[in-house]
């Protein structure tokens, strides 16, 4: 069932991924119509009958996580629910996993990390706070996050204090006992960038040989007018390290992660891809044409997430322009899709500023 | 004492100013020649704006502030009862929409006719249209000097002590915004003498008969279809009377059947008139269309294109608590049998029922079984927007005056 988590993540040209992919989604969308009620009722809604290419699977806007409790096996069966609160902490995503979906997520990871990091665990800097870990009720997407990636370390070291703060001792212990080793550090990129890198600098720390894989958005970077290029060479500046990684992925689909290439591009990994559409008529859209971001995924069997609509928008820059290292479809992310202000006659934001 | 913007100069006035002004301004008779004087000179200025001209919620605006139909409105003003007489309210407090640009406009207008000096008080979120509108008036006022003393178009930030002192002091206030801005108004006091107009949020529907639909040419369905976008599109669905909820009347099959043409032109309207979707609306109408089919008895989705969406309820009136709406161009459907199906699924929240293909009499035959359920407006499709001096349920222009017993 799960044979193609086996296959080398970036090793798949293009005809055979698509014959993968279409074979699988179309296997669990009729999987979903079947153990899911409200998604089989969106299927007849829309009509959807069957798929010829993958771009005719049906997709579900991710924000139906944060409105409906969507799940394909039963209740006794959920082993764990995902929460993610998305940006401003309003409605929170749930995602109910079972112990075989989650068994999946855990061995893509494996299959994407590996490609990136080689056969041995490194020892390991988490950027965030341990404290993040010890209220396992609140098991929220950046919690899941570390610890889906310490699993690729050891020697674990956790950089920051509850306030946010470098443990600077802690720090420097670690790099004394790893002096002249190769480090992995795995963070969030506003807590790296904000947090983490001017700190490491102003303690006068350096990492020699580091790698750094980080994620979560670009949304307040952006706003600071620093993109991927500016990140990556001010964070070596401030702290030495010499390759940094960044990947796309969310809650909604743990595992699924997309990991930039050596030419700063996201690569979907073999079980997965990104399809682009176009922002008004949801049609996929060419090669070079930006547009929404569809992502699919072999993964999600507990819950109907093999094939969700974000609300990010993205561009697909290469499809197979960097094989054979990198199989499958160059991407880049472009932030979210600028909010819409239509006002209403019982607009509520209008009644706020009414006197 | 606080301060506001006066309008369109955005020049800082304290509030109590601008009141001491309104309030020794001279006092007019309903349909004045000052008034009709200003109103008329704004539409000229309208018109001679090409491309205000060419928008058709302004060039709805101009014609209808034109002195020819000014006097058609005049008539139109219920006579006073026996031994009465109209006269003016006084001093007219108005909280204009922040949605439907053109709206503050006739507000005022009626108010003015009818006698009133007049504040308003424009939203900081308003349009460019409303932007431009406002720039025309300061030139019309220039007609007559005793109405631009006794105006005032003044934007503020939320302030209760400044609303609270034009509420003491206006003798009607009328309040725009719906359900929200009624309630955040209303909690500050008004004069004890003063009456209030208010306006809800509303539903709006279109009826349409499946046969008539079938039975037009391509000619007279694109020449519906104009209208019917018109209607939906002009305010990106978001005033209170552009429909939400598409109602045919007729058999399964003709209804479906007539769906797809209009749909058809629908769409091939949305593209001729470059109707420009929103990508994060665009992604809301799909988002909801998913939500709603997840969540109500949906028979199925029309999304062949984002730019027209329609989640048909099918057989009878669905439960509008039920029907979360988001502009754009997304309805929901659903098909009746006869009118009478109609009425258990009408409430007080519906406003305007545009309709086609339906003979008069039937429509009066339904108003009349409503008895005042709800819908207060039905209009032939293409004249949803067309703003009256009945609305709502008021008589405008009766409603903010008062009446005189002399005898």
């Amino acid at each position: 069932m799960s044979d193609f988590l086996t296959l080398p993540p970036y090793g798949l040209p293009k005809a055979e991924k698509d014959a993968l992919l279409l074979a699988g989604l179309s296997e669990l969308t009729a999987h979903h119509r079947a153990h899911c009620p409200p998604y089989a009722r969106m299927l007849d809604a829309f009509g959807f009958a069957h798929a010829e290419r993958v771009e005719d699977i049906p997709f579900l806007p991710v924000s139906l996580f944060k409105s409906h409790s969507l799940r394909s096996v039963a209740q006794e069966d959920v082993f764990k629910t995902l929460t993610s609160s998305g940006t401003t902490g309003q409605a929170v995503s749930q995602v109910f996993l079972d112990r075989d979906t989650a068994a999946r997520q855990t061995k893509a990871l494996v299959s994407i990390m590996g490609a990136l990091l080689g056969p041995e665990r490194l020892p390991m800097v988490l950027v965030d706070t341990e404290s993040l870990l010890k209220n396992r009720r609140q098991f929220n997407a950046r919690a899941a996050g570390i610890i889906g990636m310490m699993t690729f370390g050891r020697q674990h070291c956790f950089a920051l204090d509850d306030h946010m703060g470098l443990d600077v001792d802690g720090l420097a212990r670690f790099l004394d006992r790893n002096a002249g080793k190769r480090v992995l550090l795995f963070g969030f990129t506003w807590m790296v960038w904000k947090h983490f890198a001017p700190a490491v600098q102003a303690a006068g720390l350096r990492f020699d040989d580091a790698i750094l894989i980080h994620s979560g958005g670009w949304k307040k970077l952006a706003d600071e007018a620093v993109d991927n290029a500016v990140f990556q060479s001010r964070i070596f500046e401030m702290t030495g390290i010499g390759t940094v990684r960044n990947f796309y992925g969310m809650a909604e689909q743990v595992g699924s992660v997309f990991v930039e290439g050596e030419d700063g591009l996201l690569y979907p990994p073999a079980f997965a891809d990104i399809i682009i559409r176009d922002p008004i008529t949801l049609a996929p859209v060419p090669v070079g044409q930006p547009g929404v971001v569809q992502v699919v995924s072999l993964l999600p069997r507990s819950y109907p997430g093999h094939s969700l609509l974000t609300e990010d928008l993205g561009v697909i820059v290469h499809q197979d322009g960097a094989a054979p290292a990198h199989c499958g479809k160059g991407v880049r992310i472009l932030g979210r899709v600028p909010k819409a202000e239509l006002r209403g006659c019982s607009d509520v934001a209008a009644a706020k500023e009414a006197p | 004492m606080s301060t506001v913007l006066e309008l369109p100069s955005k020049r800082p006035s304290p509030m109590a100013e601008v009141l001491d002004r309104l309030c020794g301004a001279p006092r007019l008779k309903p349909f004045s020649a000052p008034a009709t004087a200003v109103l008329g000179e704004l539409s000229r200025r309208i018109l001679a704006e090409p491309d205000l001209a060419r928008r058709p919620e302004t060039a709805a605006l101009a014609f209808w502030l034109r002195p020819a139909n000014l006097a058609v409105l005049a008539k139109d003003v219920p006579p006073a009862p026996r031994n009465a007489m109209r006269v003016p309210a006084g001093l007219a407090l108005h909280f204009a929409p922040a949605n439907v640009d053109s709206m503050f406009v006739y507000s005022w207008a009626f108010s003015l006719l009818a006698g009133n000096r007049n504040l308003l008080r424009l939203s900081s979120r308003r349009g460019e249209m409303a932007e431009r509108l406002l720039g025309l008036i300061p030139k019309a006022l220039e007609m007559a000097p005793e109405v631009a003393q006794g105006t005032a178009f003044i934007q503020f930030d939320h302030d209760d002590a400044i609303t609270a002192a034009a509420s003491a002091r206006c003798d009607l206030r009328i309040i725009w915004g719906g359900n929200a801005s009624v309630a955040a108004v209303r909690a500050v006091p008004l004069s004890p003498h003063a009456n209030e107009i208010v306006f809800a949020d509303r539903l709006s529907l279109t009826l349409l008969s499946a046969q008539a639909v079938l039975a037009l040419s391509d000619t007279e369905l694109t020449a519906l279809a104009g209208r019917m976008f018109n209607d939906i599109y002009s305010f990106d669905q978001m005033a209170c009377s552009s429909a939400r909820l598409l109602v045919w009347l007729g058999g399964t099959t003709e209804a479906d059947d007539a769906e797809q043409r209009l749909s058809t032109a629908m769409r091939a309207q949305c593209s001729q008139r470059r109707y420009a979707l929103e990508p994060a609306t665009a992604l809301a109408k799909y988002s909801l269309a998913c939500r709603a089919s997840m969540d109500l008895p949906v028979r199925k989705v029309e999304a062949a294109a984002m730019d027209w969406v329609v989640i048909d309820l099918g057989k009878g009136m669905p439960d509008t608590a039920r029907m979360e709406v988001c502009g754009g161009g997304l309805l929901y459907g659903c098909r009746v049998d006869s009118l009478d199906e109609i009425v258990p699924g009408v409430g007080r929240n519906m406003q305007t029922l545009s309709h086609f293909g339906i003979a008069l009499e039937q429509l009066e035959a339904l108003a009349s079984e409503l008895a005042g359920r709800g819908i207060d407006r039905m209009v032939p499709v293409g004249e949803a927007l067309a703003f009256g001096p009945i609305w709502d349920g008021y008589n405008l222009l009766a409603q903010m005056g008062r009446l005189v017993v002399v005898r």
